[in-house]
């Protein structure tokens, strides 16, 4: 298990951690969410000893982590880097024996890994002459090539595309089931919440929520309504009381009910605006939790 | 794991990714040797007064000297460049994540060291057997004591500004000119060679033994006492001992600063990279 404990860090009168505190147990894939500059890289560096930390500890399986314990961790920095020059499968393995492998077991484990993530037939080329979602999957291939028990990502899913995204949404819960802890930081909070059960929101350094997705999804008093009502735009929406617009397009529009409401009446506020598509009840998606959370 | 395999690990791929251009470099400047030696061959040729005794000797300095200087120079603008390539790519958080700098730093020195140490040799080499084989000259007396002198204080000099112009790569700025950045280590080394040559015309005296016994200046006034006799042994003893002193104090500070700034975005400042460094080991 990796634990934040109390990370507090100042980047001259910038606030980045302060007193972030949350647990990744082995085996789950954590989401670790927050808007831009919320502390999630500088606390996902912490990990590796990359930032001095004003105060606080990170543990691992109770100890503060060495550089031996670190070897066994696997990171992917926001900040993607990798040799241009050097070959897909030499860098990879290169990777894989600096964090203590033997040259045959890293070029071995290499080859199986790339093979997964469909370079199999690029191994010989230098990354620079590898495209940008290609580029992406080598620097995965380096965070994942040691069999890492600790797998940190920052931002994984930037610049994917659904089906890419989806992929490697599958690779991490693959590494979860193996018995890994994986932590991945997303501010895309729509895109994650259906590819992790558990999150940790951040917000100004500190963890503002965290839990299961549907715990605190379920667990916010507020209930969202949305409706398609064809041809009947989003006029109507506007003028049904207790409730307000937060978005509409065409005809689909969602409403946040503030305070108790009659279901009824709102069906059949609706039948009067016309033909009734769809009609759902819905707790707050995350970023709408999010946004209750810290109050945007 | 053991840091000494750490460090041969990335050592070997520093080498590996330099293979081709050190082949080249090296082919260059032997063929330049070999070059240079047949135009004096041709030029001299027939010539009745071949150089003799001390005027001999004064040239292996000089040309010993000179080889010192492009070998430090160019070898550490080797070692700001890869530093800096390290940090534009951006690949450097990625190693750091399991690599300590200090490891990463003596690796990719070592490495490039090496390379620089290789070339010299493939120079003076190339120059001493041409020379032989084509008769031009014979090698004169000094030449032993030069190629000691020459080898043994290119590695102690190059201990000694290694570090600094790794400092002096990862205070690049993204968009900056790495050699920028170098253009101080370089006067430094200057300062030595011009030092070096200015107080031998005046006939060496203090000034050169002053030079000689500073570590910055040792490097390239040192061997030039060597080759001419002019130094006592206990003299050469006290300069190498105190250049390896002075050295490691250059790598512990000039290691920090390393360690500080690669990380960094931006325009590094002095004072940023070296608080920056305290948490790095």
């Amino acid at each position: 298990m990796l634990r934040l404990d109390g990370l507090v860090k100042h980047f001259g009168n910038v606030v980045a951690l302060d007193g972030c505190t949350f647990e990744v147990p082995s085996g789950r894939v954590l989401g670790f969410l927050g808007p831009n500059g919320a502390g999630k890289t500088t606390a996902m560096r912490a990990v590796f000893g990359l930032v001095g930390l004003d105060r606080g500890e990170v543990t691992w399986e109770g100890h503060p982590p060495d550089r031996d314990l670190r070897l066994r961790f696997g990171y992917m920095p926001e900040e993607r880097g990798l040799y241009p020059r050097m070959r897909v499968l030499e860098q990879v393995a290169y990777f894989g024996r600096l964090h203590g492998m033997h040259r045959s077991a890293a070029l071995c484990a290499a080859g199986a890994l790339l093979e997964n993530l469909d370079l199999g037939e690029r191994l010989r080329d230098r990354v620079q002459d590898l495209s940008h979602g290609n580029q992406q999957r080598v620097q995965l291939a380096v965070a994942l090539v040691h069999d890492p028990e600790l797998l940190v990502l920052d931002e994984p899913f930037s610049g994917l595309d659904p089906v890419a995204a989806a992929g490697l949404g599958e690779v991490l819960a693959d590494r979860a089931r193996a018995g890994a802890a994986v932590l991945f930081s997303s501010h895309q909070l729509d895109v994650v919440e259906h590819l992790c059960e558990h999150v940790v929101i951040v917000d100004r350094g500190r963890v503002v929520l965290a839990g299961r997705v549907e715990d605190l999804r379920t667990a916010s008093p507020r209930r969202y309504l949305e409706v398609v009502v064809r041809g009947a735009g989003v006029a109507w929406a506007r003028a049904v009381p207790g409730a307000v617009l937060v978005k509409g397009q065409g005809d689909r529009v969602r409403l946040r009910l503030e305070g108790p409401f009659d279901l009824g009446s709102l069906v059949e506020r609706a039948r009067r605006a016309g033909e009734v598509v769809e009609f759902s009840l819905t707790p707050p998606d995350l970023s709408e939790v999010f946004m209750e959370a810290v109050r945007r | 794991m053991s840091g000494w395999r750490t460090v041969a690990i990335i050592m070997g791929r520093d080498l590996a990714a330099r293979r081709r251009a050190t082949l080249v470099a090296t082919g260059v400047i032997a063929g330049l040797a070999v070059a240079g030696i047949l135009v004096a061959a041709l030029v001299t040729e027939g010539s009745t007064r071949p150089l003799r005794g001390e005027d001999a000797d004064r040239i292996v300095g000089y040309l010993g000297v000179i080889t010192l200087m492009f070998g430090l120079v160019f070898t550490g603008q080797v070692i700001t460049e890869g530093v800096a390539e390290e940090k534009r790519s951006r690949v450097v958080e990625v190693v750091l994540g399991a690599v300590s700098p200090r490891r990463l730093l003596l690796g990719k020195s070592a490495a490039i060291g090496l390379i620089g140490l290789i070339e010299v040799v493939v120079l003076c080499a190339a120059v001493a057997v041409a020379g032989r084989v084509l008769e031009v000259f014979p090698l004169p007396e000094a030449t032993a004591g030069a190629l000691a002198a020459v080898l043994g204080f290119f590695v102690l000099g190059f201990a000694f500004y290694a570090a600094v112009y790794a400092a002096a790569g990862a205070m690049v700025a993204p968009h900056e000119n790495p050699a920028n950045n170098t253009v101080l280590v370089n006067l430094v080394v200057m300062v030595g060679y011009l030092g070096g040559f200015i107080s031998l015309n005046e006939g060496g005296g203090v000034f050169l033994r002053v030079l000689s016994l500073l570590p910055p200046t040792a490097p390239l006034t040192m061997p030039l006492r060597v080759v001419l006799r002019d130094v006592a042994a206990w003299e050469a003893a006290l300069s190498g001992v105190l250049l390896l002193a002075a050295a490691w104090g250059v790598i512990v500070l000039a290691g920090r600063l390393y360690a500080g700034a690669i990380m960094r975005g931006g325009k590094v400042r002095w004072r940023e990279a070296w608080r920056d460094a305290a948490h790095l080991r």
